[in-house]
């Protein structure tokens, strides 16, 4: 039997003295879509943090495809792409520098400029592709991560709050990538205030209440 | 009710540097500020009477020994000066507004339908005391030494109101004549932000004038200041500007002086306040709510984000996708320092290097031909800091992109090396070209001190780097704030110094083979270097 996309076994974070994430511990399949639903300070940002391999948790393990993200690092990264809800770009490298950059880093070569063409049409920035992210508004700025989280090889996708400043065409053409990233095998994990995530994308919705992960 | 928030703010700004509470009502805290006010008051007296005293008893004699009277050049520098700030101030009024706004002052007055006339002057009159106080600082010390050179001249005794007397009469002068040129620059800026034209072409047509005028006067006055006897060809030629300046300082016509400062106040405020009635504040506030983030960023004193702002600034909106070959895998990350370091390239920058140059000569001289140990360890502590800045600088601004950098398919140890490695060979050819002109200069530099460079260099640029990541917060690095380093980086950077330093003098004075030395410093070097190297990494790994 495959190992799953991503184990998370009793993950504790700790600001000082106070318990940002209790013990956690749950299982995402490949091709599974999580939607990780909470109030603010829940601590999904934590969580993803802690997931991506961001934050150092104060105890528990990361598994991801089989390898502990805190033990095997480079293996687990390989297959962990995040996008942050704020994503900061480097002010000096344009928007096509920027996927050059992230895909060629990851050693996609082949295509990737026929793929980074597309998701820039997708996604409505093929006219600002030599601009810089500082002359960009937060929703294309948010656009960007998207696509240098699309741009390069991965079997888990994590995306906190990817829709909190995309237009209407934007948020779909987001839900579009999603489910047929799904179909080909992908496990998704997405922190969102939007509870119509779940039946617009089919997915699994878990709630985190004070550091606590629901599963219902 | 904006404006004055803003002027209380840049109060309280300063009154915080000079550790007052403006939040405590206490009667010790008002004693403690009235202290303070009188202590810089006394401060500010004493400092411009021994520039007076310096003027009148050392400047005064050098001059008159090249056969020029300090009385006759004074109005023709401080005409000189001012005529030069003008151009300057109109330089910049014809690129960017007058007003300053920052966003939120602007969404604020943008949308009230408030006295145009009436916004432009109260920032008018809030802006000119911090632009005149330097110029009223000077007068007045120059109006000291003119005093001093009296009482060298026949005053015996020089009262209280001798020096009133003094200061308030080129200040008289002074003043209006400066609000009346500060008031032109605004005339200019406001001109430019009317509403209903667009005046390009005048602005770039005065823009020009201001820069060639002003290039005219600056090569004068060096020229003057080379060749004295240029000075009185060139003064006569602009006698009909100096005249208030002659009624402020020299005997006679202060009275016709003070009338026509008046006059030329009088008619530029006038016209100020006839064109500011069709100023555009929107545009206004869009070409200054950067400047007004500066400012913001220099008082908390976050040169970070000052820089950032300026190259933002520099960099513009877009630029065409750089040439530089690129290949797959980890030289993306050298690719991409090199972009940035190119387009963000600049004088100050390449400056920080040749500090590290002139450092170093400085240094070698110091210590070989001086023997100035106190000197040398200052130098020391200088280079050493200067060399972690710049060798980690680059490491600095991946910590700041740490969603992306985090997130690459490569181990820590190729990270930091693909980010200091350029840097640190910089920083050691500068070193080693150093010590090569130092021994140009006579200078006998030990071979253990040209073997110790690299691994110094390099230690002090990882134990930078491993005080960077040991500080690193994700909840900053994710907004884009990298820590600088700190004590505890350049604690380790010093010891990568003293290693050498010690096998060096133990060495010398135990006058063993220098073959040994240079071993010793190597096999030291390398441990230290990998030691360093693997605590980085591992801190990489635990960044929380």
């Amino acid at each position: 039997m495959s190992s799953p996309a991503l184990e998370v076994q009793n993950l504790t974070y700790m600001y000082g003295s106070y318990q940002a994430l209790q013990e956690t511990s749950f299982i995402v399949n490949n091709g599974e879509i999580v939607i990780i639903c909470g109030p603010n300070g829940a601590g999904k940002t934590t969580f993803m943090l802690c997931l991506s391999g961001l934050l150092l948790p104060t105890s528990g393990k990361v598994i991801v495809d089989g390898f502990d993200l805190y033990q095997s690092e480079r293996s687990a990264k390989r297959r962990l792409s995040y996008l942050p809800d704020f994503p900061h770009f480097y002010q000096e490298l344009t928007i096509w520098e920027h996927i050059r950059f992230v895909a060629l880093a990851h050693s996609v070569e082949q295509g990737f400029e026929i793929r980074a063409d597309i998701l820039l049409s997708e996604f409505d920035l093929s006219e600002v592709r030599d601009m810089y992210p500082h002359a960009l508004s937060r929703g294309m700025r948010l656009k960007l991560g998207i696509i240098l989280c699309l741009i390069r090889p991965f079997s888990v996708l994590l995306m906190d709050e990817p829709t909190s400043a995309l237009d209407p065409v934007g948020t779909a053409v987001l839900y579009e990538k999603l489910s047929d990233l799904s179909a080909d095998g992908a496990a998704i994990i997405i922190t969102t205030h939007d509870l119509s995530l779940a039946s617009v994308l089919g997915g699994r919705m878990v709630q985190m209440q004070r550091g606590h992960i629901d599963l219902g | 009710m904006i404006r004055s928030k803003q002027v209380t703010s840049s109060i309280n700004y300063w009154l915080a540097i000079v550790g007052y509470d403006s939040h405590d009502r206490s009667a010790l805290t008002l004693a403690y500020l009235i202290y303070v006010v009188a202590f810089f008051s006394v401060w500010t007296l004493a400092v411009m009477f021994l520039v007076s005293d310096l003027m009148a008893n050392t400047l005064s004699p050098l001059l008159a020994s090249q056969g020029v009277a300090f009385t006759d050049i004074v109005p023709t520098i401080g005409t000189l000066l001012l005529v030069l700030w003008s151009l300057y101030s109109i330089y910049k009024a014809t690129n960017r507004s007058p007003l300053v706004f920052s966003e939120d002052d602007a969404h604020l007055l943008c949308q009230t339908p408030a006295d145009r006339r009436l916004v432009t002057l109260t920032w008018f009159f809030s802006e000119w005391p911090s632009s005149v106080l330097l110029f009223l600082a000077a007068a007045a010390t120059v109006g000291f030494a003119l005093l001093d050179l009296d009482i060298n001249n026949g005053i015996r005794v020089m009262s209280v109101g001798h020096l009133a007397v003094a200061a308030l009469k080129p200040l008289s002068i002074i003043i209006p004549v400066h609000l009346g040129l500060f008031a032109v620059v605004w005339v200019v800026g406001v001109y430019r932000l009317q509403r209903d034209a667009k005046r390009i072409k005048t602005m770039r047509t005065l823009r020009t004038l201001a820069l060639i005028l002003a290039v005219t006067l600056f090569a004068v006055v060096i020229g003057s200041i080379l060749r004295p006897s240029l000075f009185t060809i060139f003064q006569s030629g602009i006698s009909f500007l100096t005249f208030p300046f002659d009624a402020a300082f020299l005997e006679g016509a202060w009275g016709l002086g003070l009338a026509v400062s008046i006059g030329l106040m009088t008619i530029s405020l006038a016209v100020l306040w006839l064109i500011s009635d069709n100023l555009n504040l929107s545009r206004s506030a869009q070409e200054t709510h950067h400047f007004q983030a500066h400012r913001a960023a220099f008082r908390i004193g976050d040169h970070d984000r000052i820089r950032e702002l300026k190259d933002r600034e520099r960099l513009g909106s877009k630029h065409v996708p750089s040439r530089i070959p690129t290949f797959p895998g980890a030289w993306m990350v050298t690719w991409k320092d090199v972009v940035q370091s190119l387009r963000t390239l600049t004088i100050s920058r390449l400056w920080s290097w040749l500090a590290i140059l002139i450092l170093t000569i400085s240094g070698t001289v110091v210590g070989v031909m001086l023997k100035d140990g106190a000197t040398l360890f200052v130098l020391i502590v200088y280079w050493t800091l200067l060399v972690g800045k710049q060798t980690s600088a680059r490491f600095k601004k991946d910590l700041g992109n740490w969603w992306l950098v985090n997130s690459l398919p490569l181990s820590a140890r190729r990270i930091i090396l693909h980010d200091v490695v350029r840097p640190v060979f910089t920083a050691i050819s500068i070193t080693w070209i150093a010590l090569w002109m130092s021994s140009l200069l006579g200078l006998s530099i030990s071979l253990i001190v040209v073997c110790s460079v690299p691994f110094a260099v390099f230690g002090i640029s990882i134990s930078s780097v491993f005080d960077m990541l040991r500080q690193a917060d994700v909840s900053m690095l994710l907004v884009g704030r990298s820590p600088d380093f700190g004590l505890v980086g350049f604690a380790f950077g010093v010891f990568c110094m003293a290693i050498p330093a010690a096998i060096y003098f133990i060495i010398e004075h135990y006058l063993l083979s220098p073959v040994a030395g240079m071993l010793v410093v190597v096999l030291a070097g390398v441990s230290i270097a990998i030691s360093l190297l693997s605590l980085s990494e591992r801190q990489f790994r635990r960044v929380g």
